[in-house]
């Protein structure tokens, strides 16, 4: 079941609000990923099993019907299919009943959607490569099931935070990924914005300043007030 | 002081000043009446002693212990008119000095004139007016005792409803459906008391009840439009002819945005630990549960400078529902470093059935009893909603936990008790 290409991903969104579902569609449209949508657990669920996809997203609060029965269909289909399950920040017992029902992630509403696709990069490398595959930017490379960065094939010391920035803008590459969701990514929700706006820079200029003394170029660019864009540049 | 007791002592005052009014009112009309009869007396014996005067008897045989009769000589003035006096004799028998009455007259008798004077004792009114005060105050006595039984027994049984009534109200919480049973009574009052107060208190849950729920959908129907706003923000800033003040405009409503969902989550989260829908119970390891959160802010700690001294028990275990659990301390954390200043300390100190959570920062700019109240914040913290602390509250009062917070030599100190 291994797949060649990991860039083109079949996703089926499973979200009852329609508004919501099409920012979904329109940004990870963008990310090079065919998309799908179902409003309700009728739709997702003749969906899933007439076509197949590589991920699904479902929300556990559907209308008519619980989306973890819809995440037991999608794991006894034929492929692999991921499912990241999405719930209330509060319902922990959601959160443990999907994860032992198989799903694969977990991500609690409201999320980023930057966030929501750092979770599809990691997820797409454990379903297609068990996550032993390097992940490459021009001379960075990330090995995630060793957690190592090489810059022109040398190791960096990175701190935990450094680690998880640097794979966090690899997922998100050539995008602009806000300071909230750095920061959520980062700290979860335990800390103040305006403090964190100081952590983030420091730790942005520490991974800048650990890539270029091995001789990588700094692709991260500052987007006026609001975020980072790390930016893959032109050959 | 107790009703009862309040009017028995009105009671007992107005009775005493009607049996001391009362009391002058009899003794002055009996004494009135004991002079004129004694009066009477006395003008009679000395009718009597003229007569015989006047018969030819002589003076000295009438004379005796309470009649004296005196010739006046010739040379005195003009005779006196006949008068009443009040005078002490004394008394060989009892040997003392007693009241008496006379009447002085002075007659001409067979061309002489004598000075009659006839006695007549008081000793008797005294008596008598000793023995009404006696009697008067025996009566008080007795309607005093009489009136404190009386309380007693009333306070034992006519008020008894009443006493059931207000000791079901005290031990009332409005969050609770038990439902009220008050006594039944036959007084009216009280009846017409137990109906309005149940009326009120089921009025009161009614509003209580709606106000919650109002609460947790106003949250609840928050949360999509607002995870639409950011998400559909979040792609605008992905535009590439995106120009600055338009970037600001969008990086504003994505930061406000944000803040909102955070708030609107912790709303959502006192709604559902009111509601108690968090009724799964299980032994948590406080010491594990505390040093995962300490490893997990360990960061934010060192980023802000603050150095955290840590005094932890191991294997203290509560009975509290797993998320709550976790959510009660990421708060307390959050709060203890949030409010922190830039190379401030943070004091932990956990055993078993107590942990203390202390923290340098700004003196506080609330009342020590408003801490726990919601939207309470201090302003130096513009991303904080002043919920965090009502939520730890919330938990705490779920789970039977006692909380406290003081400021002391300048840390704000938070304990927790169960």
């Amino acid at each position: 079941m291994n797949r060649q290409r990991i860039e083109t991903v079949k996703i089926l969104f499973v979200e009852d609000e329609s508004a919501l579902s099409a920012s979904f569609v329109a940004y990870f449209t963008k990310e090079g990923h065919i998309c799908e949508t179902a409003q309700d657990f009728a739709e997702a669920s003749e969906k899933i099993h007439l076509y197949s996809y590589d991920i699904i997203v479902v929300d556990i609060g559907l209308p008519d019907g619980n989306g973890l029965d819809l995440l037991r269909e999608a794991k006894e289909g034929p492929t692999a299919t991921g499912v990241i399950i999405v719930s209330a920040r509060d319902s922990l017992e959601d959160k443990l009943h999907g994860l032992g029902l198989g799903a694969d992630d977990y991500i609690t509403k409201p999320f980023h959607l930057a966030e929501l696709n750092a979770r599809f990069a990691s997820l797409i490398r454990r379903i297609n490569f068990k996550g032993r595959r390097a992940i490459h930017c021009r001379e960075i490379e990330v090995v995630p099931e060793a957690k190592e960065v090489r810059v022109k094939g040398k190791l960096l010391a990175l701190t935990r935070k450094e680690y998880e920035l640097l794979l966090y803008f690899l997922s998100n590459r050539n995008r602009v990924v806000t300071k909230e969701s750095i920061a959520e990514h980062l700290w979860g929700d335990n800390m103040d914005m305006a403090d964190s706006l100081d952590f983030i820079y420091t730790h942005i200029k520490n991974l800048r300043r650990k890539i270029q003394a091995e001789g990588g170029r700094d692709y991260v660019k500052t987007i006026y007030g609001i975020g980072y864009k790390f930016t893959e540049g032109e050959e | 002081m107790k009703l009862l007791t309040k009017t028995s002592l009105y009671f007992v005052s107005i009775a005493l000043f009607v049996f001391i009014v009362g009391g002058i009112v009899i003794v002055v009309s009996i004494n009135a009446v004991i002079d004129d009869e004694i009066e009477r007396a006395l003008r009679k014996r000395e009718e009597i002693i003229t007569t015989q005067l006047i018969n030819g008897v002589a003076p000295a045989h009438l004379i005796n212990f309470e009649q004296r009769i005196q010739e006046v000589p010739a040379s005195e003035g003009p005779g006196r008119q006949a008068r009443f006096v009040d005078t002490l004799m004394y008394d060989v028998l009892e040997d003392q000095f007693e009241p008496y009455k006379y009447l002085q007259v002075e007659r001409s008798i067979n061309k002489r004139r004598y000075r009659i004077e006839v006695y007549h004792s008081l000793i008797e009114s005294d008596d008598l007016i000793e023995s009404v005060f006696q009697a008067m105050l025996a009566i008080f006595l007795s309607l005093l005792i009489a009136s404190v039984v009386f309380n007693f027994v009333i306070s034992r049984h006519l008020w008894r409803p009443f006493y059931s009534t207000l000791r079901q109200l005290g031990r009332l919480r409005i969050d609770e459906q038990a439902p009220l049973r008050f006594d039944a009574t036959s007084t009216s009052e009280f009846r017409e008391l137990n109906n309005i107060a149940a009326a009120m208190i089921e009025r009161l849950r009614r509003d209580y009840v709606r106000a919650k729920d109002f609460a947790a959908n106003a949250s609840h129907e928050i949360q999509t439009p607002l995870a639409i706003i950011r998400t559909q923000t979040e792609l605008l800033i992905q535009s590439d002819s995106l120009k600055e003040e338009q970037a600001q405009a969008l990086q504003s409503i994505y930061s406000s945005a944000g803040r909102l969902a955070r708030l609107n989550q912790s709303l959502l989260l006192l709604a559902r630990i009111d509601n108690k829908q968090f009724s799964a119970i299980e032994t948590v390891d406080v010491s594990a549960l505390l040093r995962r959160h300490l490893s997990e802010t360990d960061e934010l700690i060192t980023l802000k400078g603050i150095e955290l001294h840590i005094d932890v028990d191991d294997n203290v275990h509560l009975e509290i529902n797993p998320y709550l659990a976790d959510s009660l301390l990421a708060n307390l954390l959050r709060n203890a470093i949030r409010h922190n200043v830039r190379g401030g300390e943070i004091r932990i100190e956990l055993r078993d059935g107590h942990l203390r959570i202390a923290n340098t920062g700004p003196p506080p700019t609330v009342a020590t009893e408003l801490v726990f109240e919601r939207f309470v914040s201090s302003a130096d913290s513009a991303d904080s909603h002043g919920l965090g602390l009502s939520i730890v509250k919330s938990i705490c009062d779920q789970f039977g936990c006692w909380i406290g917070y003081e400021y002391t030599q300048d840390h704000h100190v938070l304990s927790l008790r169960w």
